[in-house]
Formats: structure tokens, sequence, C-alpha cells
């Protein structure tokens, strides 16, 4: 997608300018080049997560303060989610899953700052992830029921002459995840950035040249500001999402229903 | 006519695929506020499949999307 949006056209219309990975400013030509923007809203992305909880929690004690409910009521979405999802049995899976929703939950949120990138705009960071949790689901699989856990490709109940139809369609469907995992959460955020993009500059760009377009102006502000709002759900909805397929994937890698 | 311009209009072309996944999305949504307006004590029991049935049907949509996305900047 980069090369639609080269230095050769930066109109005020270059929608996709805003996704381009470039060396922080005064980085461009020192070896520490490669801290790009991408990089470093990742690394404070992790930094915001790491320096949030500890200061939540430095004071713990067994009737929690205000801070310490904050991390409680966090921890209990985690549990609560994968109690939902894993069972008792999945317990061991909650740091994991916590980790990756806060992470995506904190990137997507840092994304919408003005002048700043969203990290997960970008396929290669969701495609990583994505595939490692599909890596990680049969890692969890094969570790735990041995061979016999490839048994999900043939459901039970299913009549003899159409078991290698279901098989062969259950086999794609399952090489299918990690692509519609790693798509679901790039072309939201994608999508979303560019639709403010495009209202925003219609908002501050339709210039006061006549009285209609001073009109439109004003009309669209209100429009950009719920569709802002929208962008906020969508960032906790994706980042829910994205935690809430890795669990039902990891459901079942922990108990195969065959 | 140049086959620039077919390809926009294929990648164009290829987005219908999210009709059907809005009338997919539809339904779900649909059928889960009926289900909470008569019993809205099971809303929170719903609530984690609602999202699972909303990610797999918007699947479709993201695989029409990404013929869109193929037409555009693969081939």
């Amino acid at each position: 997608m980069a090369e639609k949006s080269g230095d050769g056209e930066k109109s005020a219309f270059d929608l996709m300018h805003q996704f381009d990975i470039t060396p922080l400013a005064g980085l461009e030509n020192t070896p520490l080049a490669f801290v790009t923007n991408s990089a470093f809203f990742m690394v404070l992305t992790v930094a915001v997560i790491a320096v949030l909880m500890v200061v939540l929690t430095l004071s713990a004690k067994v009737v929690p303060g205000r801070g310490q409910t904050i991390s409680e009521i966090i921890f209990d979405f985690g549990f609560g989610m994968v109690d939902d999802i894993l069972g008792k049995k999945g317990r061991s899976f909650v740091t994991f899953l916590l980790s990756v929703f806060l992470f995506v939950f904190v990137a997507n949120i840092l994304g919408m700052m003005p002048y700043s990138f969203t990290v997960f705009s970008h396929i290669s960071l969701t495609a990583f992830m994505a595939v490692v949790i599909f890596m990680m689901v049969i890692y969890v699989g094969v570790s735990r029921h041995g061979l016999k856990w490839f048994g999900i490709f043939a459901p039970a109940g299913v009549p003899g002459w159409l078991l290698p139809l279901i098989v062969v369609i259950e086999i794609i469907s399952f090489f299918m995840r990690p692509l519609t995992h790693s798509l679901r959460l790039f072309a939201n955020l994608t999508a979303g950035h560019i639709v403010l993009k495009v209202i925003g500059t219609f908002a501050a760009g339709a210039g006061a040249t006549s009285l209609l377009t001073i009109l439109g102006g004003l009309f669209l502000t209100p429009v950009l500001f719920a569709l802002s709002a929208l962008e906020y759900l969508v960032a906790y909805l994706q980042a829910y999402i994205f935690t809430l397929l890795a669990a039902v994937y990891l459901a079942e890698a922990i108990e195969p229903h065959h | 006519m140049t086959p620039e311009m077919f390809k926009y209009i294929g990648a164009g072309l290829a987005t219908f695929g999210f009709v059907g996944s809005g009338i997919g999305l539809g339904t779900i949504f649909g059928n889960y506020f009926l289900a909470v307006s008569r019993n809205p004590a099971s809303a929170p029991k719903f609530q984690t499949w609602l999202f699972v049935g909303f990610a797999l049907v918007e699947a479709f949509g993201i695989f029409a999307l990404l013929i869109a996305l193929m037409i555009m900047f693969v081939i």
C-alpha cells in the first residue's frame, strides 16, 4: 500500500500517508534509523501498560484502594473471559490472553491520538501475532492429546460417505484462521482511520471559499466527533474480538470435541 | 478503457461480498436483541458467543476485502 502514497503525490488527500513507517524525526541518517515510529509506539504501548500496572498495584492491600480496584477490574475481565470459554482448565492461559488484549487495546487507543501511529494498521504485525497464536494452538493440542488431537478435522456424527469432503473443508477452514484473525484487526483499524482522515480533510479543507463550504465544514465537525467516538469503540471491540478468538481457538486445543 | 480501469472496477465489484456479511451480522444482532428482550437475564450468557458469531460472519466479508486488496495491489 505504501507505494500508492509515495513522496511524489503529497496532496491534501493523501489518505495512506498516515500509515507510512519512517524513522523517528531526527534519526533519519544516524545509526539509530531502525527506531521507526512503529517500533517506538510498540515500545511505548508496553511501557504504558507496565508503568500503569506497577503504579496501580504499588500499595496492594487486602482491602483495595482506588488504583488497586482498577487493576482488579482488568484482571477480573481476563479471568471472566477465560472462564467463559476455556473453563477452569484454561486458567494457565489468563496471563497470555490478558497480555494480548492489553497490548492490542492500548496500542489502538494510543493510535487514536492525533499525530500518533497506529501499529496495528500494518498486516505484518497482526499476521505475526495471529501466526504465533495459530502455532501455539497446534503445540498445545499436540502436547496435551498427542496425534489423536488431529481428530478435530473429523467431527463426530458425520455419515461415512460425507467424511472425506468434511475433512477437506475442516482442514481448509483451520488453515484460514490466521488469515481472517489477522485481517480483521488490520482491516478494521485501517478502514476506520481512512474514514476519519476523509471526513477530517473535508471538514478542515472544505475551506471558507463560499457560504456552502463553511456550512459543510460546520456540519461535518460533529460527524467527525461521532466517528472518533465510534473509532474508540472499534479499538476496544477489535482488541476484545482478537483475544476472544485466540481463546476460542485455544479451547479447541485444550478440549477437542470429536 | 485501459486494463487499469478494469482493475478498479473489479476491486469495486469484489466488495459486494460485504452484502452477505452485512445480512449475516444483522441476523445475529437482531436475534440477540430478540432473545435478550424476551429474557433479559440471559444477556451475559449470550454475549461472549454473540461476539464469536460476529467474528465468524465477518470473516466472509474479510475474504471479499482480501480479494479486493489483491486485485488492487498484488496482481
